[in-house]
């Protein structure tokens, strides 16, 4: 193939297990090729294994409290439980649960880490994330940053009656998805914080995205699932068209659990990109809860993932005939693994506080564009294309020029060495520059997070930058905050219901990125004294009912213990009917 | 007899603390049969008593006061125990079959097991709410009988107040049924005719709740949550009470070193407290579905309009003010309400922003809104009443009465107002 594309990080999979190889479930048991549930052979870190299974970042804990049960740990979990297990009994073993998250979320994991070229932390002080593969009788999954633990549900699917229990840590798209929110929740522990619908969504938006796309990881499964006949190897042209491709479980989410639960008529739980675009999507009511709004994302990022997978394939045969459908499964894996990456590699460049859609196509584009400047395949092009479809916009993040400018930035005092590595050196930069950063020294001002990371690009070069977080404060009475924006000649709206003695926050930040000499070079800004997104922020936490136990506005969430996460199902829409 | 009008009518709202208890008097200018007085009483219930205030039983005893010994019609909008409690006979119920009421009104949802018509097999919209009401409330009975050993936490006995909430009242419905069986019943849902020939000159309007079958939206949360009820038995009450009594876990294999103390253990402990928040939040989505079921009334007598929703939330209301085909009319006819019982005690989706209160807000004419709440006792996150909306209406047009401080002393035992056929409603007493 062309060899002078990307490197993907895909490599093909041959088939059968090896030493430091299992096998999981590749979509979940509802996917059936052939009378068979596809699986598939990966690759798994080289960790030391413990009963469990537990490693260095995971362990596995299968105790169910609904019904007060603790299965003994797997005591040699590199014995392969999926592979020697017969389609009709998977549901049954705990030991394939135990596997199917081990495995999936390790892969999870390696996909982020490879993407940014470090290890992650997660956003809880421990080293291990707790997996519990049937915590609870319940169609739910979700990730509980204050127990350290992605908790998977299983229920008994209403119909067909005497259809096998419906495990959530067997579906490939469940585990990577709350994989997902736990490793974002590592990377950037304030979207965490209350603020505009678009930062929840982002979270939903991109654990679909990593759970949709790694499974283009697994080319036998893709293979499997692509179109055509399997017995000449070819696929009709009409077939791999994005429309057709679109319908293919492999791009629907969680098939076995949208069945289960019938939300769309026995299809996958969602299937974004099947949204159609529409620049004013994200204005209308029913796209302000963050699952619905996440599909927006999603839909953009599919949807311009499917147009480069079928622009290179109408790249490399003649029109009116057949395709090899090995060549439309490589063409797709190569696709996913850059598009997938492009959107982890993104999340450095983000805020760190009240993140937007349009900052999240304006960081991926960014940071693509540094590792990436040959863009031959017009990645760029088409996702930037695809977001505006959708109604997100670009806003180009602050490119600090570094010569030549009267107002450069001041590197007096500063040390390189001690730049990579410490708060209190980025601090000092940001000092010396806050007025060409416009940093309002008067308030509240944190470096949060430094960390040196590295990319190799595709002519083989390692691209070094050092990605540092800042974050912003400021709290008081509505009365005072009002005054003073006033005196600042802005204006803070207070929304109705909310008293002058009621206490509010307000967070800002940013997000400084130096290149390789320690020169600053981005600089990706969410101003505290932005009174206009401050009081869009205020408006919606209070129309939300965002309030924390004491009332407050933009402390905390309000929502109890481990639920934040807690919705597969879609919460109550903002309707804009509630007080 | 038929041409008669009321020439008066009085409202009071009983002050039962966090429920509702109505009655709607209407006087007339000459007997009718022997009578120059009707009543209707609209829900009678609480979970919770108001301070100093009066107990069920004093209710009871008020309103058998009030209607002189007789009660014409009793409505009750939705099966909650914040509206049905006082049919009880423990509590008000005797009391109020003693005033023999010759008609009981209630939503389609309420029809007793065993009386609906072989012939009228519930669609299968109206069936999947029925299956969802029914699963929720054996849900409900059976966490409110889990003997929780000791201080009760924040979570559990936020728990155990909504289930108890939810909990069908079975003596109160049987209380219900019997009177049903003995005058005429009528169970309703949108745009179904009301005629009580008891109440000459005053008309009756559905506007809730909607047919799951025309309006799916209504079954919005039961959608999402019927396999929670009838699938999946999860946050399954058992757990809870195993757990609650500390039964030992049951072990698969050689497991004992997770259940020593140690970081298994301690994500184990977690886990059984994780049940309690789920059980919560599905209780929570069963409290919105029951709401639902409210019958909203519009009351048009003596030039008079009153608004009178139960609990209705948005997505009971959402039909009759933006899809039936008469939206528009029903609209029309809203902005004339000239007394409005706030929906589901103030709470903050029950009084729909804009779909509602715009039509509530126009002048003329001047509104009374009245408001049977307590504050402090339910919601947390969203505690009832919602401030913004008690905001709202203490600003012209309207006049907000509320139970629990109308008048200068708490403790008052109703908000009593007056209106004639030329006179706008205002306190009486």
């Amino acid at each position: 193939m062309d060899g002078a594309d990307r490197p993907s990080r895909f490599d093909p999979e041959p088939p059968g297990a090896g030493a430091g190889r299992l096998t999981i479930i590749a979509q979940d048991p509802a996917v059936v090729v052939g009378g068979k549930v596809v699986r598939a052979v990966v690759t798994i870190p080289p960790d030391r294994l413990e009963p469990g299974p537990r490693g260095p970042r995971f362990w596995v804990v299968d105790y169910d409290s609904t019904a007060r049960r603790v299965v003994a740990p797997a005591p040699e979990p590199w014995v392969d439980a999926i592979a020697a297990c017969a389609d009709d009994a998977l549901a049954a073993d705990p030991r394939v649960r135990a596997q199917n998250v081990y495995v999936v979320a390790a892969r999870t994991l390696e996909t982020f880490e490879n993407a940014l070229g470090r290890r992650l932390n997660w956003g809880f002080a421990g080293h291990q994330l707790y997996l519990v593969p049937s915590a609870f009788a319940e169609a739910n999954a979700f990730y509980d940053p204050d127990s350290c633990a992605v908790m998977f549900g299983y229920f008994e699917p209403a119909d067909p009656a005497g259809a096998p229990t419906v495990f959530t840590s067997l579906s490939h798209d469940i585990v990577a998805h709350e994989t997902t929110h736990a490793i974002l929740d590592g990377l950037r522990r304030r979207f965490e914080e209350p603020s505009l619908p678009d930062q929840a969504a982002f979270h939903e938006a991109l654990a679909d995205i990593v759970a949709l796309l790694s499974v283009f990881s697994l080319r036998e499964t893709v293979l499997a699932l692509i179109p055509g006949d399997p017995e000449t190897g070819m696929v009709d042209e009409a077939k791999v068209t994005a429309g057709e491709l679109a319908r293919t479980a492999l791009l629907g989410l969680a098939e076995q659990f949208g069945a289960a639960v019938r939300v769309h008529g026995g299809d996958a739980l969602r299937r974004s990109v099947t949204l159609a675009a529409n620049p004013e999507l994200l204005s209308e009511p029913a796209f302000q809860e963050p699952h619905a709004r996440g599909e927006v994302l999603v839909a953009a990022v599919g949807n311009a993932m499917l147009e480069i997978w079928t622009r290179r394939l109408i790249d490399v045969h003649a029109a009116g005939t057949p395709l090899h459908r090995t060549r439309v499964a490589d063409e797709g894996v190569k696709t996913a693994g850059n598009v997938l990456t492009m959107c982890i590699r993104a999340i450095d460049y983000l805020p760190p506080v009240d993140l937007s859609f349009d900052d999240f196509a304006t960081a991926l584009l960014a940071a693509d564009e540094e590792v990436v400047p040959d863009d031959r395949h017009d990645y760029r092009g088409t996702l930037e294309t695809a977001f505006r479809r959708y109604g997100i916009r670009e806003a180009r993040p602050r490119h600090i020029e570094t010569f030549g400018r009267r107002d450069a930035p001041t590197y007096r005092s500063i040390h390189e060495e001690e730049l990579r590595i410490r708060r209190d050196e980025v601090f000092r930069l940001l000092w010396q520059n806050a007025t060409l950063l416009g940093i309002p020294t008067d308030y509240y001002l944190s470096v949060e997070t430094v960390t040196p990371c590295a990319r190799v690009a595709p002519d083989g070069f390692v691209v070094r930058e050092v990605v540092a977080t800042y974050i912003q404060m400021l709290d008081g009475t509505a009365a005072e905050l009002r005054a003073l924006a006033a005196r600042l000649g802005g204006e803070l709206a207070i929304p109705d219901g909310v008293s002058d003695a009621t206490r509010l926050e307000l967070l800002g930040g940013g997000t400084v990125i130096f290149d390789e000499f320690g020169r600053l070079r981005y600089h990706q800004p969410k101003p505290l004294l932005d009174w206009g997104r401050q009081s869009r922020r205020l408006d919606y936490l209070v129309r939300n009912g965002m309030r924390d136990t004491h009332g407050g506005v933009g402390y905390s969430q309000g929502i109890p213990l481990g639920q934040r996460f807690a919705v597969m199902h879609a919460q109550e829409p903002e309707t804009g009917e509630t007080w | 007899m038929v041409s008669q009008s009321p020439v008066g009518l009085d409202f009071r709202a009983y002050n039962v603390g966090f429920g509702d208890c109505l009655l709607l008097s209407f006087t007339y200018a000459a007997a009718i049969d022997g009578r120059a007085e009707r009543h209707v009483l609209i829900d009678f219930g609480s979970t919770k008593a108001a301070k100093g205030g009066p107990s069920l039983a004093d209710v009871a005893a008020l309103i058998e006061a009030d209607t002189h010994g007789k009660l014409d019609v009793v409505v009750l909008t939705h099966r909650h125990r914040d509206h049905l409690a006082g049919f009880d006979p423990a509590t008000g119920g005797s009391t109020i079959a003693r005033l023999a009421p010759d008609a009981i009104v209630r939503p389609w949802t309420e029809v007793p097991d065993g009386e609906a018509p072989a012939s009228a097999a519930p669609s299968p919209g109206r069936r999947k709410l029925l299956d969802v009401l029914a699963a929720g409330n054996g849900f409900a009975r059976s966490l409110t009988s889990i003997p929780f050993a000791g201080r009760l936490s924040v979570a559990e006995s936020s728990l155990m107040g909504m289930a108890a909430m939810q909990l069908g009242n079975d003596r109160a419905i049987a209380q219900l049924n019997q009177l049903a069986a003995a005058s005429s019943a009528h169970y309703l849902k949108f745009g179904d005719p009301l005629v009580l020939d008891m109440l000459p000159g005053v008309t009756f309007s559905v506007f809730g709740p909607p047919d799951p079958e025309t309006w799916p939206a209504v079954l919005h949360q039961a959608a999402q949550s019927t396999e929670y009820w009838l699938g999946a038995g999860s946050a399954d009450p058992a757990a809870l009470a195993a757990a609650a009594a500390g039964t030992p876990i049951a072990m698969a294999g050689d497991a004992a070193t997770l259940l020593e103390p140690g970081p298994g253990r301690w994500l184990i402990d977690r886990l059984d407290d994780h049940l309690v928040r789920s059980a919560e939040r599905l209780v929570h989505q069963l409290d919105s579905v029951l709401n639902n079921t409210s019958l909203v009334l519009l009351v048009e007598a003596a030039g008079h309009k009153l608004l009178l929703p139960g609990d209705a939330e948005v997505e009971n209301w959402g039909y009759a003010l933006t899809a039936a085909p008469d939206h528009a009319d029903i609209c029309d006819r809203l902005r004339g309400v000239d007394l409005y019982k706030v929906g589901h005690h103030g709470s903050r989706n029950a009084t729909p922003k804009q779909s509602l209160y715009p039509l509530l807000a126009v002048t003329p004419p001047d509104r009374v809104a009245v408001m049977s709440t307590l504050v402090g006792f339910y919601g947390t996150t969203n505690p009832v009443p919602n401030q913004a909306l008690i905001d709202k209406l203490s600003l012209p047009p309207f006049t907000l009465l509320r139970t629990d401080i109308s008048g200068s002393t708490t403790g008052a035992r109703a908000v009593h107002l007056a209106a004639t056929g030329s006179t706008p409603f205002a306190l009486a007493d």
